[in-house]
């Protein structure tokens, strides 16, 4: 992934997309942890 | 064809120009944007949006109408009829143009595209609610890249929110000095030390602004110079963990209107119930005589009398200078879906001023004034009195500003003009009914003067002088 190929008029700046890089990696499990979990309670509560 | 003109806030991006010709306002979108365009309107993406009121409509303008020769397409944008900048807006205003953005992106996502900008600028409020007024604003998702305008996001929406939230809810005025937002390093020293417990401020404000201090000097030191510079990978499912926690972080900002002197102030006036209910009859006939369209309620308080005019089906903006009086008003306006009240947070004695480049990237509130009536009810003497403001100035900007008036005289001896006289000089020999018609009769006819029964005041309708 380079810096060149992102369409950005805006400066996105180093530092804000290495966080955002480390925020997205430390967030996913528990999100999709969190989206299952609330899938599989939806489909329960459907049933009953 | 009639020259263009240029919108003086729309230099920025290069996908296309706002400008206007023979009054009607458009857009272009330049040959730079033709692949994402087409993309975007292919992805359903604009339908979905502009069919759930997220994003204004547009209608398609013949070519001929556009700006320069690189134009590939014209539109012309459904009209925003009052334009409001974030630093006019209560909390729960900002905090509902951040959750709209939020959602937006989400949306687009879900079309495989992506906003290239989060600025809290492309947001106004139209029938009650906020809406997104930039169509140009997507581009297709690269895979794996991350949102470009993550950093804007936090500047423009979380960092004002954060502060205004946990620290003193004025702090949202420093949108209004930097139009880019509030600088992260600058929000982080402000926080209370408490909120680096709070896992998505942590994250987004003090950990991002560290991030930014420390690559600072090294461009994308992502991973060096010239055209190797990389950016991290975010995956589709990073991208979408992000926003949901950026929405769950604003969902958990709230900010209760305490109680201040004029958030409170209809309930300790020393108005008693006939007095009240005259003094409203006899603005909904002055209302119903002064005609026109929109109304301009300056001082409006929580909107008791924003109400009764937009009950004559009048559009109605609704200025005042107390946060938790606007953020009353806004709640009131929200919760009952009415679609033709602005609340709007403005000192009339400092209002926004024209700013960014050459002084004319955002208008002053005057500029952007469409009154075709003002009112200013229990205002006069706060103005007068309490600020020092010679009456003969007030009417001048009153009559510079829409060619009627409803104005409230609250005379001296009135509780609530004794109460701001009780701690200094009386230095106001002027200010006297006799006074009072003599400087607004320097600008304006008037009309009719009602004395309000069970009261000492009177209600003056005014018409502008030719």
């Amino acid at each position: 992934m380079y810096l060149e190929s992102l369409y950005a008029y805006l400066d996105p700046g180093a530092g804000s997309l290495i966080i955002q890089g480390l925020i997205a990696a430390a967030i996913t499990v528990p999100f999709l942890l969190r989206s299952k979990i609330t899938e599989a309670l939806r489909r329960i509560r459907r049933r009953d | 064809m009639a020259d263009a003109t240029i919108e003086p806030g729309s230099y920025r991006d290069p996908s296309g120009a706002v400008y206007r010709r023979d009054g009607v306002l458009l857009r272009q979108v330049n040959q730079v944007f033709a692949d994402e365009w087409e993309a975007l309107r292919a992805s359903g993406l604009l339908d979905r949006l502009t069919r759930d009121r997220l994003l204004v409509t547009h209608a398609e303008a013949p070519l001929e109408m556009r700006l320069s020769d690189d134009a590939i397409a014209v539109i012309r944008p459904e009209i925003v009829p009052v334009i409001s900048y974030p630093y006019e807006w209560c909390f729960s205003q900002l905090r509902d143009a951040a959750l709209l953005t939020l959602r937006i992106q989400s949306l687009a996502l879900d079309a495989e595209m992506t906003l290239k900008d989060a600025s809290a600028y492309n947001v106004q409020f139209l029938e009650g609610r906020p809406i997104l007024i930039d169509t140009l604003s997507f581009e297709r998702q690269v895979p794996d890249a991350p949102w470009v305008a993550y950093r804007q996001f936090c500047e423009q929406f979380l960092a004002p929110l954060a502060l205004m939230a946990k620290r003193d809810v004025r702090l949202g005025a420093l949108m209004r000095s930097d139009l880019d937002g509030v600088p992260l390093d600058l929000a982080a020293k402000l926080l209370p030390g408490r909120t680096r417990l709070d896992p998505g401020l942590a994250a987004h404000i003090h950990l991002h602004a560290r991030s930014q201090r420390r690559h600072a000097d090294a461009g994308a030191t992502a991973t060096g110079p010239g055209p190797s510079r990389r950016a991290p990978r975010v995956s589709s499912t990073g991208r979408r963990a992000l926003i949901d926690n950026l929405e769950r972080t604003i969902r958990t900002l709230e900010w209760a209107p305490q109680g201040t002197e004029w958030a409170d102030y209809t309930e300790h006036t020393n108005y008693t119930d006939a007095g009240r209910l005259a003094k409203e009859r006899i603005v909904v006939e002055m209302l119903a005589q002064a005609g026109g369209t929109w109304v301009w309620d300056l001082g409006a308080n929580t909107g008791d009398f924003s109400r009764l005019a937009a009950a004559l089906d009048r559009r109605v903006v609704a200025p005042d200078a107390d946060p938790a009086a606007v953020e009353r008003h806004y709640r009131r306006v929200r919760d009952a879906g009415e679609t033709r009240i602005l609340p709007l947070l403005m000192d009339l004695m400092n209002p926004s001023p024209a700013s960014g480049w050459g002084v004319q990237e955002r208008a002053s509130i005057f500029e952007r004034t469409n009154a075709d009536v003002i009112v200013a009810l229990a205002l006069i003497h706060h103005l007068a009195i309490a600020r020092n403001v010679p009456l003969e100035r007030v009417s001048a900007l009153f009559a510079s500003v829409a060619p009627m008036a409803i104005v409230e005289w609250v005379p001296k001896d009135d509780s609530q003009v004794q109460r701001l006289l009780a701690s200094r000089r009386d230095i106001f020999p002027d200010y006297t009914l006799d006074g009072f018609r003599a400087a607004f009769g320097r600008h304006y006819e008037i009309v009719r003067e009602s004395p309000v029964e069970a009261t000492a005041r009177s209600l003056f309708l005014l018409r502008r002088q030719p």
